[in-house]
């Protein structure tokens, strides 16, 4: 089976959004699944946590996409946490391209959270 | 023998009285005038008894026997011979011998009056012995050979005479019977004939008159003619004609007369008679024939026979026009059976020929730059015809001109635009304009060969022929126009490029059917949809011509819309369906197959709205009919169930679909046809085009059909130690790519670490390919793996080049990430593109 398209689900966690995406991202949506990240993050957010656990796979172009995101919302204050699993495809791509100087970089949802609660307590 | 019963007894016995009278006379002179020797008393005596026996005779009168006349005539000779002895008259007197002779010569048989002869003979010699006198024998002699010659020149006279009176005799027998005859002929006559004196009294008539009259032939004769039932008002009328009529045959010799009568029969019927009256003179006397014919029966027999004569002529005609009406209907017919103006005009002109019964013919039909084409009915020497000629030249000319017809008889080489209309021996020629909408579109004319002219008779017949043919015409432009623009539309239609989708090849055919029919609404069609997939339609509308084109625009795109946005194959066939339904206007159908293809799991899921099945081939080349997802074609019902059915297409099988014009073939069942299809799919490479032409090859050998074909080939990419796809230039190629990558690396035992590696680097590469491509963006991307020795190696090729420069913050690194993944990475770059090689060796063993 063909991967399905990406899609695109966010919630909010208190003074976080979490945006979870699936399926595969690469030059055919990077651009707009990050703009749609960018959308899903109100200015009253304290930041967003993007689950990377259903991607499958993140091209160079998504990666870029994702660098350009990290840097946008860190000017409007606003700070991003990865989830990739350890083991993961994608996290050996992150980890290739040293993701982590970006943005934290996280197991699981609930370590990004907890960490975030921590972190604004 | 003929006797003497030519005369009567009467003549016999007055002759014999004479001959007694004569020789009483005889006596009488010699006494009265004696001589010496004269013995008186002896004579006067003989005379005496001969005047007695003159008396008897003219007693007895016609009762003479023949016995008696004999006995008469002997008494006469022994009479004479008294008188001669007595009288003594030597010289003359024996000279009386000739009365007896001519008398036994002429009422008695030629023996007979030879005996009588020979007893005058005895009687003198018995006087001259007798008396002694000198030369006695020379006297005899004399008194024996007169009589004898001449008696026997009478009696030969008499035959004669006997003989012309016989004749006369069997004449007037014939008379009589041929009188009888003409009676009987006038008594059996139908027409009455009736004789009147010059004063119109009957004297004569014979029996068909009496019965015509009604009055038996006692009460008619001596009546007036008029008075035998004319009407009284008529016997003025009748009488001042039969006077002017005896005037007329007195005055200038006419003679007839020709009227019609009525006459009242005694029992109250009426005859209505022609009377034919002529006038005739005989002996002096003028008196009138009249011949009646009962026309009452003519009349009712002329009435019959004019009827039935009527009727016949009638049914002829009805006949003839019956034939010209079918031979007329012909000439429009030909629209039906000859669609193409090129095809239709020859049987146009054969037509014609046969309506109007001419040697030659000829259309000549208005062209856009002002000439008129030629069609001539004799095709044979087509050839050495223009195709051609002017328009304001020879009769055609003339006819456009004037709008009318022309008839030309025996035209000379300066009336025709084609002089060798002549050499045909075409003598007499018609033309008449050809009008469609009021608008002249040509001329047609017919010639014919002497002794046959054409006349003005013919021009009713060549303008309904011209009528027709000008309509057909018409209807083949017309049909013409429609023709391309359907072919144009459909065409349009079908896609021109198949898509490109990594994992699958695609070939199609479209093969119109033959000349002769319309366009046919088959049509396929090929979507790439998200996700690599293929959304495949192959489908078929019924009807023909521009409609069935232009439904099967509107399906096409409807199909393509609901597939973009993201339907499956069966939601796409309900709501097309109810899009054919919501076209009230068009009593269309269509079948229709909708199958979507993942060529990374090799999953086909499809519907088929009663289309012939697909066909599959698996990686072997074993040929199976997906007979499943059945349903009723789109157009049907309001509310179809369409359920999809799945198959798998192993790497390097195909899906074949197709419309029934590839199938169906006269005379044999569907399963022949389908059972053919699968064996020419199962014997051969399977390469989409290759299997394409080898399909069409075996379905239609001539490459003409009856019916459109349409065929639609995907071949599922092998995957084996190779893998060989086509990438299109487009970003959302590139998930297909790695899915079928994936798929190609599991059955090679890479390591989860090799697959990431491999895949990233490979879509990395891809990237470039597709955003470096530049301007050759239909071209498509050649990747190449092959696993060699534990090694993968992958070739990408384009067509574009590569930038030179990366940019400085060029966080991505593409290029850095494919160096960082593989063993080696290599780029070149010439004029016709760039190759990037990578190469890895694959880690399993120590993953492991």
């Amino acid at each position: 089976m063909s991967p399905p398209p990406a899609t695109l689900e966010h919630a909010r966690h208190g003074d976080h959004v979490v945006v979870t995406l699936r399926g595969e991202l690469d030059v055919f949506n990077a651009a707009d699944m990050t703009a749609a990240i960018e959308a899903a993050v109100p200015p009253d957010a304290h930041g967003a946590v993007i689950d990377l656990s259903g991607v499958g796979f993140l091209d160079s172009t998504a990666i870029r996409k994702l660098f350009a995101l990290a840097g946008r919302l860190g000017e409007r204050r606003q700070s991003v946490h990865v989830v990739s699993p350890e083991g993961s495809t994608v996290l050996r791509t992150l980890e290739l391209v040293e993701f982590s100087r970006a943005a934290p970089m996280h197991d699981t949802l609930e370590d990004a959270l907890e960490r975030l609660v921590q972190k604004g307590a | 023998m003929q006797g003497p019963s030519t005369f009567d007894s009467t003549t016999k016995a007055r002759s014999l009285a004479f001959l007694f009278a004569a020789g009483a006379l005889v006596g009488l002179l010699t006494v009265g005038f004696p001589h010496d020797e004269t013995a008186t008393g002896p004579v006067l005596a003989v005379a005496a008894v001969s005047l007695a026996l003159t008396l008897t005779c003219l007693r007895i009168g016609g009762r003479i026997s023949e016995a008696a006349q004999h006995a008469g005539l002997a008494a006469v000779t022994v009479i004479l011979s008294l008188l001669v002895y007595y009288a003594e008259q030597a010289t003359m007197y024996p000279l009386i011998y000739m009365w007896p002779a001519l008398y036994a010569f002429g009422f008695f048989s030629t023996p007979a009056a030879l005996a009588h002869l020979a007893l005058l003979g005895a009687a003198y010699g018995t006087v001259l012995s007798i008396d002694n006198p000198p030369n006695a024998t020379l006297r005899l002699v004399l008194v024996l050979g007169t009589p004898l010659v001449i008696g026997l020149l009478i009696s030969r006279l008499l035959g004669r005479m006997r003989e012309g009176l016989r004749r006369s005799a069997r004449q007037e027998r014939a008379l009589r019977s041929s009188e009888q005859r003409t009676r009987l002929i006038l008594d059996s006559s139908r027409d009455g004939f009736i004789s009147t004196d010059a004063q119109g009294h009957v004297l004569d008539v014979n029996a068909a008159a009496e019965a015509l009259l009604g009055r038996p032939r006692a009460q008619v004769l001596g009546v007036k003619f008029q008075d035998l039932g004319i009407p009284q008002e008529e016997h003025e009328r009748f009488e001042e004609r039969r006077r002017a009529l005896l005037d007329s045959a007195r005055e200038d010799g006419t003679r007839h007369l020709a009227i019609r009568v009525e006459i009242d029969r005694p029992d109250g019927t009426r005859l209505l008679a022609e009377t034919m009256i002529w006038v005739v003179e005989r002996d002096g006397e003028w008196m009138f024939n009249a011949r009646l014919t009962d026309i009452g029966d003519r009349l009712r027999e002329q009435q019959e026979r004019e009827r039935l004569v009527a009727a016949e002529a009638a049914r002829e005609q009805a006949e003839l026009a019956t034939t010209t009406i079918a031979r007329l209907q012909a000439v429009a017919d030909a629209a039906l059976t000859h669609r193409h103006l090129d095809e239709l005009q020859p049987a146009i002109l054969q037509r014609t020929l046969e309506v109007m019964d001419a040697h030659a013919a000829a259309l000549l039909l208005r062209r856009d730059d002002g000439q008129l084409s030629l069609t001539f009915s004799d095709q044979a020497s087509q050839e050495q015809r223009p195709d051609h000629v002017r328009a304001d030249a020879g009769i055609a000319g003339r006819v456009l001109a004037s709008g009318e017809f022309v008839l030309v008889q025996d035209p000379g080489a300066d009336d025709l635009a084609d002089p060798s209309i002549l050499e045909a021996g075409i003598t007499s020629i018609l033309a008449l304009p050809l009008e469609s909408s009021g608008k002249v579109i040509g001329v047609i004319e017919i010639g014919v060969r002497a002794p046959r002219r054409l006349s003005l008779d013919d021009v009713d017949l060549l303008r309904l022929t011209a009528d027709r043919v000008a309509l057909a015409i018409d209807h083949a432009r017309a049909f013409g126009r429609e023709h391309r623009i359907a072919e144009t539309l459909q065409r349009s239609l079908l896609p021109q490029m198949l898509p490109a989708v990594p994992g699958v090849t695609l070939g199609a055919r479209y093969l119109p059917a033959a000349a002769e029919s319309e366009v046919g609404g088959d049509w396929y069609d090929a979507i790439a949809l998200t996700g690599g997939r293929i959304l495949l339609v192959m489908g078929d509308v019924s009807g023909k011509g521009l409609a069935a084109a232009s439904t099967l625009g509107a399906l096409r795109n409807a199909i393509r819309a609901y597939a973009l946005d993201g339907h499956g194959p069966a939601e796409i066939a309900e709501r097309v369906n109810r899009f054919v339904l919501a076209e009230p206007a068009r009593d269309h159908m269509a079948t229709l197959v909708l199958a979507v293809f993942d060529p990374v799991s090799g999953r086909l899921s499809w519907v088929n709205a009663g289309h012939p099945s697909p066909l599959t081939l698996d990686g072997d080349g074993a040929p199976r009919f997906l007979e499943g997802a059945r349903s009723v074609p789109l157009g049907v019902l309001p509310f179809p169930a369409y359920e999809e059915d799945t198959a798998t297409v192993a790497s390097g099988g195909a899906v074949v679909l197709y419309t029934d014009g590839l199938i169906e073939r006269r005379g044999e069942h569907l399963e022949t046809g389908m059972a053919l299809l699968a064996k020419a799919a199962a014997a051969g490479p399977l390469d989409a085009d290759a299997l394409c032409d080898r399909l069409l090859a075996t379905a239609v050998p001539s490459g003409a059909t009856s019916d459109d074909v349409a065929l639609l080939v995907l071949c599922h990419v092998p995957i084996g130690s190779h893998l060989e796809l086509d990438i299109p230039n487009e970003p959302s190629a590139l998930g297909s790519l790695r899915g079928l990558l994936r798929r190609w690396l599991a059955q090679s035992d890479a390591s989860q670490t090799d697959v990431y590696a491999i895949v990233m680097a490979c879509s990395e590469a891809c990237t470039n390919a597709i955003e470096h491509a530049g301007a050759a963006a239909d071209e498509t991307i050649a990747f190449a793996a092959v696993l060699r020795d534990g090694e993968v190696d992958i070739t990408v090729r384009d067509r574009g080049r590569w930038r030179e420069q990366r940019p400085p913050s060029d966080q991505g690194r593409g290029l850095e990430l494919i160096e960082a993944l593989m063993d080696d990475v290599s780029v070149e770059t010439d004029d016709g593109g760039t190759t990037v090689r990578l190469r890895r060796r694959l880690t399993a063993a120590v993953e492991a």
